[in-house]
């Protein structure tokens, strides 16, 4: 009997990573169309006459970021747009509201909040190490799980964060089915920013798309508006956490075109995560 | 028995020749990033340099520090890309001058956000006059991967980019800067950099207009 419902289980979770795939499939086709206007390296750089007072060894320099990724952006018109918004949004209604909440809430209780929902995405983790198969990832994912659960009262405390280096994993755990696949060999497609999300590709969007069924919070009885406040409120908390030295706004404050650096960290970001 | 003593003396001259540059490059990548890191954390665990009035003083002095292992005329030219070549020694000179000021505004200025964090040395890769080195900063919970890549420079060691989690920092301007030089001239990314400067000294932090 036992073993039945163990065979039985394993039959769901092959079936379920067929389904995830399969619609990575179909969003794959979708994305073919987009081939012909695919352009190198963000439109290219300017080609140029070499001068002979300087050594042209930019073939040299380049081979050493032969892993660096190429993704077209036909769509930056629109994407320029929704990264105005996003950036005024997060500099004129985000981060105030943040730091006005990091005033008011002291540390601990902010932490309990992020280590709650970081415990409640355990299964975005967990069948993205099965998936990728780091088993040591997995495993030290549900022992987490199980010890944040019942020892870190449901998840608010880390009761596992000073745990010794054997803890962890060879590679660092999955952090969602967009990087599962480009494992699969999947390319990220063309870039797209999304009102709010962010900074995403087809293959961002997919993985996001396949990470919230692997969020209980979306089997939840709420209401689009409850779902969305909570949402909101997990990000209010993440960045209020993040207020100091934040990578954005490094990367932001110091770029010529905000847009492009935003969209160049991501890229290669992404590629790196898929590549561990 | 003379001749071939001769012989043994002009096969190790020969040999001594041949080491002398790997030897003038003695410090190896590793030793020569570990030191510059070094030299920065201690200046920031100086607490005159944390004071908010002795700010641009402290700058200075990191950004003096930061010459003597960051080879900026090779980060210049590399984050600026092809179009270098092209480019008039006045106008480079003045790019380099124009990048780093940028640099300092931005990222020097977040170095004491960044300090009593531990970095571990990892991994060294050398090939030829170019190298690699890995190292691992811990902050709190985060481990951040941050890769070196350095170049043989007049026989030293010197920093040209600096890779974190995947993140070129030179590759990242580059595709900034293509922006600009698709559509115009090394005289126009001079301005666009220039702009940018005097945005951030008055306290704006709006998008650029590009």
């Amino acid at each position: 009997m036992n073993g039945q419902k163990e065979g039985f289980r394993l039959l769901v979770m092959v079936l379920t990573a067929a389904l995830l795939l399969g619609v990575a499939g179909v969003c794959f086709a979708a994305e073919a169309p987009a081939q012909p206007v695919r352009v190198a390296q963000f439109g290219g750089e300017p080609a140029s006459v070499p001068a002979n007072d300087v050594v042209d060894d930019f073939d040299d320099f380049d081979a050493t970021y032969s892993d660096r990724p190429l993704i077209s952006d036909p769509l930056s018109g629109w994407n320029r747009f929704w990264f105005q918004i996003n950036d005024s949004l997060y500099r004129g209604v985000f981060r105030p509201v943040a730091e006005g909440y990091a005033w008011v809430v002291p540390p601990r209780p902010r932490t309990w909040v992020s280590n709650f929902f970081t415990n409640l995405l355990f299964p975005v983790r967990f069948i993205n190490d099965m998936l990728t198969g780091k088993w040591d990832a997995a495993f030290m994912e549900t022992s987490k799980f199980v010890a944040n659960t019942s020892f870190g009262v449901l998840g608010l405390g880390d009761v596992t964060g000073g745990m010794p280096k054997n803890w962890e994993p060879e590679r660092p755990t999955a952090d969602g089915f967009d990087q599962t696949l480009g494992k699969a060999g999947f390319g990220p497609g063309i870039y797209l920013v999304w009102p709010l999300v962010g900074p995403s590709s087809i293959r961002g969007t997919v993985g996001w798309v396949a990470d919230a069924y692997c969020d209980p919070l979306t089997y939840g009885r709420f209401t689009f508006l409850e779902f969305m406040g909570i949402r909101a409120y997990k990000n209010l908390n993440d960045l209020s956490l993040q207020l100091q030295g934040n990578e954005y706004e490094t990367l932001t404050d110091g770029a010529v075109d905000q847009y492009a650096a935003v969209r160049d960290a991501y890229i290669r970001y992404r590629a790196k995560k898929v590549a561990d | 028995m003379v001749c071939k003593k001769n012989v043994l003396a002009i096969v190790l001259g020969c040999l001594l020749l041949l080491g002398a540059p790997a030897a003038e490059a003695a410090q190896s990548p590793s030793d020569r990033v570990r030191e510059g890191v070094d030299q920065i954390i201690r200046m920031l665990s100086d607490p005159a340099m944390q004071d908010p009035a002795r700010h641009d003083d402290a700058i200075a002095r990191l950004r003096e520090v930061a010459e003597q292992y960051i080879d900026f005329d090779l980060v210049t030219k590399y984050a600026v890309g092809r179009p270098w070549l092209n480019m008039s020694p006045d106008l480079r000179a003045q790019l380099r001058e124009a990048f780093v000021s940028l640099l300092e505004r931005s990222y020097l200025k977040r170095i004491p956000a960044y300090g009593g964090q531990n970095v571990e040395y990892k991994r060294e890769d050398i090939a030829g006059n170019n190298a690699k080195v890995q190292t691992e900063i811990i902050d709190k919970d985060k481990k951040i991967i941050v890769e070196f890549r350095l170049k043989i420079v007049q026989g030293t060691w010197m920093i040209y980019d600096v890779v974190a989690e995947g993140v070129s920092l030179v590759m990242n301007y580059r595709s900034q800067f293509a922006e600009v030089l698709n559509k115009g001239t090394g005289e126009d990314l001079l301005k666009t950099i220039q702009d940018r400067i005097e945005q951030i000294d008055q306290g704006k932090e709006e998008e650029p207009t590009s």
